[in-house]
């Protein structure tokens, strides 16, 4: 290279240099992937429990492809999901039938524009048996595994109907069927683990909790179960650990922050236990009265009954 | 100068020459013109802001788009709370009995500014400053409005002064204006939003959300200027997509109402019509049967069988005109029902595209560069779903998010 030609090829270099830089600042640092269409929009918002941008933007997927089956079946979910929720706030009883009849409907169009699609058949039996067709439902499920012999989520979905009403035992010889077809199921093990959990058999269900923990890393319901069922066995060291994974993946789960502040209150470590119903207390701002108010009696318990043992409130630390 | 060669006194003068360049040089890149510290005197002004927005000593003060002057200090101060502000924080909480009350203290910003520029004329009483920014990714200013003044009265030039003159500082503009009044707008909508749910179809509720809208529609123009000086993606992003938004939500109003009002007023008036011809029948009638009775006693059975006939038709007639009237309503409250699905979708969608409108302002006033490089914050990969629920209902999970190029929308 000759001298004269050094400041062109490091004007050269330098704006190269400037392109990546500002490209990768574009991309956030890099690593990103953006999301650009709807469907993907929706699922985005639906994980965050945002159903009502998630119910517009999965409307707008079904508008660009009206054979959209995936998008239909989750726009189905999401205004079931909005229904449950206005439910929840006592809304009015017309909006909440009127979004489980545009639930149904989207099922019943997934369906037509693809008639093998599974989870709106299992989801469809399922709102049968919401609504008392109970008998239906479970022959549904029954002939979808009949049909279906490799998936287990006919089986799964029938075991979580047979353990919602109370059956046990037929849901622990169902949800075994299920965790035999597919193994590595999360949602299978997990449903037989509750199922083995009622009939307190508690290493069985730790067993199968453990394998769809390892199957489903980032499932914190399967972890938060885990610690539920130590405490259940009264390993409150084991379970604050369980409860721990869970929350380093969702810090605001409220049900986690319940069940490490029994934990840690088992242990004898107040002081973080109140911090962690503290916590609770904030997340249940938006919930019922009653459970905000349950919540808030036990940190307020809890911090009397050691308070009044040690005021300078260093039991713990 | 006998001690040094002519080489040396060059030399000498480059060094001198330099220097002075080098200071002059300084005075631009410092925000001062070489001649301020010995130039034309300078008029010090003293405002207060609630919020300055960055603005820093040696900022520039601009005066229809021309440097007048700078900022020479800026310091936090207790400020009492005027009726004005109490008003606008009321409106924006939405509470009154949340809002800090008139008098009550708190933090503000003084910010003391120097005019510099000898041909400048400004009346002190209806001049204002506020904040500004010299182009979307440009720094932080103050612009001056001069304010007005007679032809008789002259207007405050350059002299010396021993206090600072106090000039109004106004609110700031642009985006943090937009945002400002975003809010409201939104919480506007909502509020009606909830009265259609509970009493739909009343006619005040449709004058408040007219009113509604177009607010938001003026909101929308403002915005659409701002966004249009520096960015069109912005605008077609945010600002089309609402504007057609509200013209959908106008037109449904509009549609909704001119159905009610036309259908059940033209019919309301038939009713009125056929309703004062039947009274005045009928007092005409007994009218009459009085008359008759009074005069000739015999002929009165005829008369009050004439008056009794009149009164059934009455009646027969009454019957009609309830039931046409029972038909209006009826008609009413199918014209609503059939046309309350689409206004409550328009409204949803004009609510979210409002809270978009607003997080994106937000987001271009913590980072301007967004302009440039898009914002993919918001739209990253889904959070790991929560399937607790999902899972002990007995349901299938949703589909996850798939591979963006799938051909899919």
């Amino acid at each position: 290279m000759e001298a004269r030609d050094f400041p062109l090829t490091a004007r050269r270099a330098l704006a190269m240099a400037l392109a990546v830089v500002l490209g990768g600042c574009s991309l956030g640092g890099g690593g990103v992937t953006p999301i650009r269409t709807h469907f993907n929009k929706g699922v985005y918002f639906q994980n965050k429990k945002d159903y009502e941008p998630a119910i517009h933007e999965y409307r707008l997927a079904v508008a660009q492809n009206t054979s959209d089956y995936r998008a239909r079946v989750n726009l189905a979910m999401a205004y079931e999901a909005q229904a449950a929720l206005v439910a929840k706030r006592d809304g009015p009883a017309g909006e909440i039938k009127a979004m489980r009849a545009l639930a149904r409907t989207q099922y019943e169009e997934a369906l037509r524009a693809q008639p093998d699609e599974l989870r709106a058949s299992v989801n469809l039996a399922v709102m049968d048996w919401e609504a008392g067709q109970r008998d239906v439902a479970r022959e549904r499920l029954r002939s979808l595994a009949s049909a279906r012999p490799a998936e287990a989520l006919p089986l799964v979905s029938l075991g979580a109907l047979l353990l919602r009403e109370g059956l046990n035992e037929q849901a622990t010889a169902t949800l075994r069927g299920a965790v035999s077809r597919d193994p590595a199921d999360p949602d299978a093990n997990a449903m037989l683990a509750e199922a083995l959990r009622r009939q307190h058999k508690l290493g069985e269900a730790r067993a199968a909790l453990l394998r769809a923990a390892k199957n489903a890393p980032n499932d914190t319901s399967v972890l938060v179960a885990l610690g539920r069922l130590a405490l259940e066995a009264d390993q409150p060291e084991q379970a604050a650990g369980d409860l721990a994974r869970a929350l380093y993946i969702d810090p605001d789960l409220l049900e986690a922050h319940l069940l490490r502040a029994e934990a840690l209150s088992r242990e004898g470590d107040w002081v973080a236990a109140a911090e962690h119903l503290a916590r609770a207390d904030q997340l249940s701002e938006g919930r019922p009265a009653a459970e905000h108010q349950a919540i808030e009696q036990r940190l307020r318990t809890l911090l009397e009954k050691h308070l009044r043992a040690d005021p300078s409130g260093n039991t713990a630390h | 100068m006998g001690g040094y060669r002519r080489s040396e006194i060059v030399s000498g003068g480059f060094v001198v020459i330099a220097a002075a360049m080098l200071t002059w040089l300084a005075f631009r890149a410092g925000g001062m013109t070489s001649l301020a510290i010995f130039g034309p005197r300078s008029i010090k002004c003293i405002s207060e802001f609630s919020d300055v927005q960055g603005l820093t000593v040696g900022a520039w003060v601009m005066a229809a788009g021309r440097p007048v002057g700078d900022v020479t200090g800026i310091r936090l101060v207790e400020s009492p709370i005027t009726d004005e502000e109490n008003r606008r924080i009321v409106e924006r909480l939405g509470d009154p009995a949340l809002a800090p009350p008139v008098g009550a203290l708190r933090t503000a910003v003084e910010v003391r500014f120097s005019l510099r520029d000898a041909t400048l004329r400004f009346d002190p009483a209806t001049a204002t400053v506020r904040i500004g920014q010299s182009g979307l990714l440009g720094e932080t200013l103050l612009t001056l409005d001069s304010g007005y003044w007679m032809q008789q009265r002259p207007p405050l030039v350059k002299q010396k002064l021993a206090e600072p003159i106090s000039i109004t500082a106004q609110n700031p503009e642009g985006i943090n204006e937009a945002i400002e009044a975003l809010g409201p707008a939104i919480r506007r909508i909502n509020s009606v939003l909830r009265k259609v749910d509970d009493h739909f179809a009343t006619l005040e509720n449709f004058e408040s959300l007219s009113q509604s809208i177009k607010d938001v529609q003026t909101l929308v123009a403002s915005m659409r200027d701002f966004v249009r000086k520096d960015n069109g993606a912005l605008y077609t992003k945010v600002v089309q997509p609402l504007n057609s938004l509200l013209t959908n939500a106008n037109d449904s109003l509009t549609q909704l109402r001119e159905r009610v009002l036309n259908e059940t007023l033209t019919q309301a008036e038939a009713f009125l019509r056929d309703g004062r011809s039947l009274v005045a029948d009928a007092r005409e009638a007994i009218a009459t049967a009085q008359q008759a009775i009074g005069d000739i006693s015999p002929r009165a059975s005829a008369f009050l069988d004439d008056a009794d006939d009149a009164v059934q038709s009455l009646e027969a007639r009454v019957g009609d005109v309830a039931q046409s009237a029972q038909d209006v309503l009826t008609l009413a409250k199918g014209a609503i029902s059939e046309g309350k699905p689409d206004l409550i979708e328009s409204l949803r969608r004009l609510r979210r595209t409002m809270w978009e409108a607003e997080m994106a302002m937000r987001k271009i006033r913590a980072n301007p560069a967004y302009l440039l490089f898009g914002d993919d914050k918001t739209l990253l990969d889904a959070p790991p779903l929560d399937v607790g629920d999902i899972r002990s209902s007995g349901r299938a999970r949703p589909y996850e998010q798939r591979d963006e190029n799938d051909g899919g929308s």
